[in-house]
């Protein structure tokens, strides 16, 4: 049974349609990542699953009963939000141990509940301090330690970790996701970062003006998007996408020519991950082959991203190992024709071989 | 165009030193980025460059010509800030236009000039509208370009790009490059984010806790660290550091830190002079086509960066191999390259 159900919600404001009739089943014990760009309505279906907004139309289920109506109160939800709202007053201990009180739990078990939060998040140490006194990452982890000394059916975080530096947001993902495991809990984590999104979730769902346009697990998406957006923002660097014209094989546009699946026709996109584009020394027959001059060169240490001009167009591929290309020079590079990904002229769908 | 000459430069604030001794040469023309952590010192620098913050001690000097006492509208410095800055009720035409019209720039050469700006930044749609109306995106362009139009001969940047979606950042990189290359600025760009830094310079000077650490091409600081911070703060993930005491190589020294990438490692049988240890997966991540194993070896953390098409599994028990020319070695207690 799934855990949490969206079944056709769909919610507005005014004119805009924030969430556009969104079906998705959440599994107990799920890593659970919502990625989309801002005001897509990742946040919005966050809102609504706590239950402090409610649906124009559709259903949501927790644990198989329907909760659609019932105050968040209701709900046992725990929630972390990206401004964490830690009391300034308060020491970290009472921050966290504040959920239980309120619900008049008692002292001792309260006290054993933070002993092991405190050793699984690496906080043991700093519990007597305020929130002022506090890095980034150490308030971070006292607010999730707070959602979770609750025993809710599941825990909502929404950007939780976007307001720490790249660093620490590397080591939070990783502490994150093996907490979920460790107590073994669902998640439903939104977030606008994809690598953040990919490196986190069991599976993810990418969201697009309202609309789950993709729900799969993260590598999957990357090697098999449903859309030419769904390419587009999942993935660094950023994705090729060169527009033409299939003809017998051929795929023509202002970039050259290059091999296209036989039964392809009329306008139509190419989207090519930098990553799956390799300096060609042989190219095998049905490869897709671009040669064109180098006009810039990104070194990024365990690879570099040079940029190609091909025709009108330029290209990014990344490349690896000793670089013995240079700006000026030409090059010529080559993917695999399984990497390569065909979609139509507007880039909704997905065109896939024959047979 | 001009090059900047740091000599001892260092800023002292009460009790702290925000700026140690900072020697540095930044060549004409070059593109050269600060890095480090929040809090290195790397804003000081820069606000002591443009003169907006006076060193306590040392010097600065343009072209071999001492500008330390001197005051920051006579530098001829273009600065752009994180937080743009811009003239909001003021249309795109007369914030790009702002810096050419007080000083006095005849109208056929101001118009023509952010004509070609406004086209540049893909701006010119929007040339005759409010700048409130803009995006983030777009605001941060018109920030870059009101100060890149009047072509100082330095162009200075504090994390111009940090307010901006990862998308829009990586274009934004390279509209930055070509910038420069048109431009022909010496360019000096304050950032925390080590891919930024790698991207667009031509040296990155890397800076922690007010010192100097390392000045350098990013292929050197990459291949070459010349400490484990350099080592640790450039890559990511970062790179692994153990100590021999526990991996044993041969041909180091028995209590040297050995270094190497995780996108060095591999899963398979070791050759003659590779370094190998068997490990235990315990965590696997799925970033962008790559798959980063968490590995456990004798209780340390190592990290392996993987293609996609490897499988690995929680669980599984490895032999994690290393070639030695991509092994780094520092001293175990000044953290220095040996």
């Amino acid at each position: 049974m799934s855990h949490i159900v969206f079944d056709k919600v769909t919610k507005r404001y005014g004119k805009t349609l924030a969430l556009d009739c969104v079906s998705v089943e959440i599994a107990e014990r799920e890593f659970f990542g919502i990625f989309g760009p801002p005001s897509c309505g990742k946040s919005t279906f966050m809102r609504l699953l706590l239950g402090l907004e409610q649906p124009d139309a559709g259903r949501i289920l927790i644990s198989g009963k329907d909760v659609t109506g019932e105050a968040p109160m209701a709900r046992n939800l725990s929630m972390v939000f990206q401004n964490l709202a830690l009391f300034p007053h308060m020491t970290a201990r009472d921050n966290i141990a504040f959920p239980l009180r309120e619900r008049k739990v008692a002292e001792n078990e309260i006290e054993q509940k933070i002993k092991k939060l405190g050793e699984t998040l690496n906080i043991s140490h700093i519990l007597h301090k305020p929130p002022g006194s506090l890095s980034g990452g150490e308030r971070q982890r006292v607010a999730i330690a707070r959602a979770l000394i609750r025993d809710a059916k599941a825990y909502l975080m929404d950007e939780p970790i976007a307001a720490l530096d790249a660093r620490l947001r590397e080591g939070m993902r990783v502490e994150l996701k093996r907490l979920q495991r460790e107590v073994g809990h669902t998640f439903v984590y939104v977030t606008h970062d994809h690598e953040e999104a990919s490196a986190v979730s069991d599976r993810l769902a990418i969201m697009r003006q309202g609309a789950l346009v993709q729900i799969d697990k993260p590598e999957l998406i990357y090697d098999n998007p449903a859309n030419l957006y769904v390419s587009e923002v999942i993935g660094a660097p950023r994705i090729n996408v060169l527009k033409g014209i299939f003809n017998k094989g051929k795929f023509t546009g202002s970039f050259g020519s290059v091999t296209a699946p036989e039964d392809f026709s009329g306008d139509g996109t190419l989207g090519l991950r930098p990553d799956f584009l390799a300096q060609a020394d042989k190219a095998m027959v049905d490869d897709v082959v671009f040669t064109g001059t180098v006009t810039e060169l990104e070194p990024l240490g365990a690879y570099a991203i040079a940029t190609v001009k091909t025709g009108e167009n330029f290209i990014r591929a990344v490349l690896r190992g000793v670089v013995t290309a240079r700006i000026g020079g030409t090059i010529t590079v080559s993917a695999t024709a399984s990497d390569a990904f065909w979609f139509d002229a507007s880039g909704e769908q997905r065109l896939r071989k024959a047979g | 165009m001009a090059s900047i000459t740091l000599k001892r430069l260092t800023k002292r604030f009460a009790n702290q030193t925000a700026v140690a001794e900072m020697d540095m040469e930044i060549e004409n023309g070059k593109f050269v980025a600060i890095l480090g952590p929040s809090g290195c010192g790397k804003t000081t620098t820069m606000n002591m460059i443009a003169g907006l913050e006076s060193p306590t001690a040392g010097t600065i000097s343009f072209n071999g010509k001492d500008v330390t006492a001197m005051p920051a509208t006579q530098r001829g410095v273009g600065f752009v800030f994180q937080n743009y800055a811009i003239f909001t009720h003021m249309t795109v035409d007369q914030n790009l236009g702002f810096g050419l019209d007080v000083r006095n720039v005849p109208k056929p050469e101001r118009d023509k000039k952010v004509t070609d700006m406004a086209a540049f930044m893909a701006l010119e749609h929007r040339l005759y509208q409010k700048a409130s109306g803009l995006s983030v995106n777009e605001l941060q362009k018109l920030a870059i370009g009101r100060s890149a139009i009047v072509e100082p001969s330095i162009f200075l940047l504090d994390e111009p790009l940090s307010n901006l979606d990862a998308a829009f950042r990586e274009r934004m990189r390279s509209e930055l490059r070509l910038l420069q290359r048109r431009l022909k600025q010496t360019m000096v760009y304050v950032t925390h984010d080590q891919i930024e830094a790698m991207g667009l310079a031509d040296k990155i000077a890397v800076m922690n806790l007010g010192v100097l650490q390392q000045y350098a091409s990013p292929q050197d600081l990459y291949a070459n660290p010349a400490n484990t911070f350099v080592a640790k703060f450039i890559g990511a993930p970062s790179m692994n550091i153990i100590s021999n005491e526990i991996i044993c190589a041969s041909g180091f020294g028995a209590k040297d830190l050995i270094g190497f990438r995780p996108e060095n490692v591999f899963f398979g049988k070791p050759g003659v002079g590779d370094i190998s240890f068997e490990a235990q997966v315990t965590f696997v991540e799925a970033v962008s086509g790559r798959k980063i194993v968490h590995l456990d070896f004798k209780g340390e953390e190592v990290l392996a960066v993987l293609g996609r098409h490897v499988s690995t599994t929680v669980g599984q028990k490895v032999t994690a191999v290393v070639s030695r020319t991509d092994c780094r070695s520092f001293d175990s207690t000044t953290g220095k390259a040996l």
